[in-house]
């Protein structure tokens, strides 16, 4: 429904956006996921027409709408901070688009109450803005960005900022409200959480452009760029760079940690970034797997379960293991990490892309 | 020596009750964490005890003696806030000499001994490399940890944290978590440390305090508090996601068991109980405390998949329906689920939680044969 072509924007002739080709597919819950400073707010812009590009087109249905003003888009914005008019009503906050619109006042109340119902603000809307808590407000603008009815919504990280325990139950509304409008969601975001937790798709932004486009949870089980595969997940995966030496039929990946000898290693190339998510790390020897020394610096006991950090290697690199809750009773005896090389993923350092063949193999 | 008790803090802005009669005590080189959502009290609390907000009734204790109407200054404490408070001009090393620098009277110390002092912090906080570096030479992570350094090397009785780390990166905060605890062991001195993340809350405190409505709802080990919360808010806002909860209906008692059916339950489940069961009670069960198999396993019910989602330490979150109720479940990713399968979900009846009307937890689940949890409940 969404399609974006070579879509390209600089800002005092630094390119920002560089050479963008993206779709949106119809009632999709797509996530735009990218660090801060990789273009995410200035795309969402310039898809709700705030921005205009130096090249490429903005397509809606098919229809070329580069040229169109924001107001006429037909497309729902919820911006990252929320410019909320402090001394009006929520209501008459959550209205303001539709009479800006002159929809008939009627029709604006109904639709105010409806977009306020689902988002749990209907007890509140007759309190001044500046005298509701944080999370009300982003409550708020969300229902003012989501309240003209719209086939497709851009949300640009509209919880940063929030408590903890708010972003985990805003997370799940949005969800669900998406669900139940039946609409088109493009969410923008820099956390890994949010992220897995909202997306049927999700574009990777690094650099102005998107790396990797791919399905939920398939972007994650299996990335094809080391951007992917370190934007998603959380505790962040574990990053380490390999040196390949072949020997006949035989390739060995030196790491600060490991070496270890493959025997079905397909790729041509001197030098590899190993990827290793956190919970293929294991903090106890199991069979097939290669030790590599290490010191206990710090358990993050989450109840359900312990983030480990352990600092070992020959650069005393820091490595993140996350096990069930039983990492607290092990503390005195971690002695290390154990590899799975059937769980290192192999990217190639200058590309980035996925190196298949995958590592896997003896130790 | 340097115990702080609070009682019956009462603090009012115009309408609002901040706090209300909260009592506690936070021991001698202890790390307690004030946790709780936005407006539960606990920066006000904070300043509280701090003496930078005067209380509208009760007082603080610090070492037994009566400190509510002392003057920030003159109560010994150490402070560290989200932003940095350092001089950038400065080496680190005259940063965290100034302080020591400007003591009078008793605490003054000599030339060797506050080099002595430095030293021994910059050990400790692993800042030996940076010492002599500008501090504006620094990013704002090793900044901030220049600060824990410089409220630390006075030896205040007390040290308090507004949320410190919120604005530094992930190996500094690592860093500072570790080192406010190494020192707060080393050199006895009791922390208070703010924050909204159950998370950090969880890695660092000896013992949580969870605020809500300016009371305290929860105190206690993480893990206690965690695994057998005395609230169900404290079930809620302690996990990601939070306890499930679901309502039980009384269908047996005697002396200290109750007997409860529940809509995740395939059967009724026998509770240890601390007081009589009224009406309107809760289950309270850890999404972490559910497992799930394609097999058809003793006591476990038909649970339809209707979300999936990787979330922390890869693991699935899902959320289910059993019958008309939702349930969320945190598996291990080996678990093959799809959407819209339909798994066999079965509670860990030892870990469920019964509460009253009133949201208290008055039992935990009796597992066949184990009466241990009874001792062990907090």
């Amino acid at each position: 429904m969404l399609e974006i072509r070579s879509l390209v924007k600089s800002f005092a002739h630094v390119p920002v956006i560089n050479g963008v080709d993206f779709v949106v597919s119809e009632k999709s819950f797509t996530v735009v996921c990218g660090e801060p400073g990789n273009g995410k707010s200035v795309l969402a812009r310039l898809i709700c027409g705030l921005e205009e590009p130096d090249q490429g087109q903005v397509l809606l249905d098919g229809k070329d709408i580069t040229g169109v003003a924001p107001g006429v888009r037909g497309i729902g914005y919820v911006p990252q901070s929320f410019a909320l008019f402090p001394q009006y009503s929520v209501e008459a906050n959550i209205g303001y688009p539709l009479r800006v619109a002159r929809e008939a006042k009627a029709a604006v109340s109904g639709k105010v109450g409806d977009v306020a119902a689902m988002l749990g603000v209907q007890d509140i809307l007759h309190k001044r803005v500046d005298q509701i808590s944080g999370g009300e407000k982003q409550r708020v603008a969300m229902a003012r960005g989501l309240v003209r009815e719209s086939a497709l919504y851009i949300l640009d990280d509209p919880l940063v900022g929030l408590d903890f325990k708010l972003r985990e139950q805003l997370t799940e509304d949005l969800r669900l409200l998406q669900q139940n409008l039946g609409a088109t969601f493009l969410y923008f975001t820099s956390e890994p959480l949010e992220a897995m937790a909202l997306a049927d798709t999700v574009g990777i932004l690094s650099g102005g452009r998107f790396v990797e486009t791919a399905d939920m949870p398939e972007a994650y089980l299996d990335p094809q760029h080391v951007q992917t595969a370190l934007a998603l997940g959380f505790p962040r995966a574990n990053k380490l760079t390999a040196k390949v030496t072949r020997n006949g039929t035989s390739t060995t990946l030196t790491t600060n940690f490991f070496a270890a000898t493959l025997h079905n290693w397909q790729a041509d190339v001197d030098n590899v970034d190993l990827i290793v998510r956190p919970e293929d790390l294991s903090l106890l020897p199991r069979e097939g797997m290669f030790h590599a020394a290490g010191d206990m610096e710090l358990i993050e006991d989450l109840g359900g379960e312990s983030v480990v950090y352990i600092r070992g290697g020959e650069e005393a690199q820091l490595l993140t293991v996350t096990t069930g809750s039983d990492a607290p009773e092990l503390q005195g005896d971690i002695k290390g990490v154990w590899f799975d090389a059937h769980a290192l993923m192999a990217f190639d350092p200058v590309t980035g892309q996925r190196i298949s063949g995958a590592v896997g193999g003896d130790s | 020596m340097s115990e702080i008790e609070i009682r019956k803090l009462r603090k009012v802005y115009g309408s609002t009750v901040a706090t209300d009669s909260l009592d506690a005590v936070f021991e001698t080189g202890s790390v307690t964490c004030l946790l709780g959502p936005s407006g539960c009290g606990k920066t006000t609390l904070l300043r509280m005890i701090a003496g930078l907000e005067k209380p509208d009734s009760g007082s603080v204790l610090l070492g037994g003696k009566d400190v509510t109407n002392l003057p920030t200054g003159k109560r010994d404490f150490g402070m560290v806030f989200q932003y940095p408070v350092v001089y950038r001009g400065m080496s680190v090393r005259e940063n965290l000499e100034l302080p020591l620098k400007q003591a009078r009277g008793k605490s003054k110390l000599s030339v060797e001994e506050r080099a002595e002092r430095v030293d021994q912090l910059l050990g400790i906080m692993d800042l030996q490399s940076v010492a002599t570096r500008r501090v504006d030479a620094l990013t704002n992570g090793v900044r901030q940890k220049v600060a824990v350094a410089r409220a630390m090397i006075r030896r205040p009785a007390v040290v308090i944290f507004d949320e410190p780390v919120t604005n530094v990166d992930i190996v500094s905060k690592l860093e500072i978590q570790r080192d406010i605890k190494r020192v707060a062991r080393e050199l006895g001195q009791t922390v208070l440390y703010v924050t909204h993340d159950q998370t950090e809350a969880m890695t660092l405190a000896d013992r949580i305090v969870l605020l809500k409505d300016g009371r305290i709802v929860e105190s206690g080990p993480p893990r206690d508090v965690f695994n057998f919360p005395s609230s169900t808010f404290g079930g809620h806002f302690l996990g990601s996601p939070g306890m499930n909860f679901y309502p039980a209906e009384v269908v047996g008692s005697s002396n200290s068991m109750v007997t409860v059916t529940a809509p995740v339950f395939d059967r009724p489940v026998t509770f240890q109980t601390t007081s009589l069961a009224g009406t309107d009670n809760v289950v309270g069960i850890r999404a972490e405390r559910i497992s799930i198999s394609d097999k058809q396993a003793d006591n476990a019910v038909r649970a339809k998949v209707v979300t999936r989602a990787v979330g922390v330490g890869g693991r699935w979150i899902l959320n289910c329906m059993v019958g008309e109720s939702r349930v969320r479940i945190k598996a291990h990713r080996s678990n093959l689920v799809s959407l819209h399968d339909e798994v066999w979900a079965s509670v860990t009846e030892s870990a469920a939680c019964l509460f009253d009307s009133e949201g208290r937890r008055i039992g935990v689940g009796a597992a066949a044969g184990d009466s241990l949890l009874m001792e062990e409940m907090p």
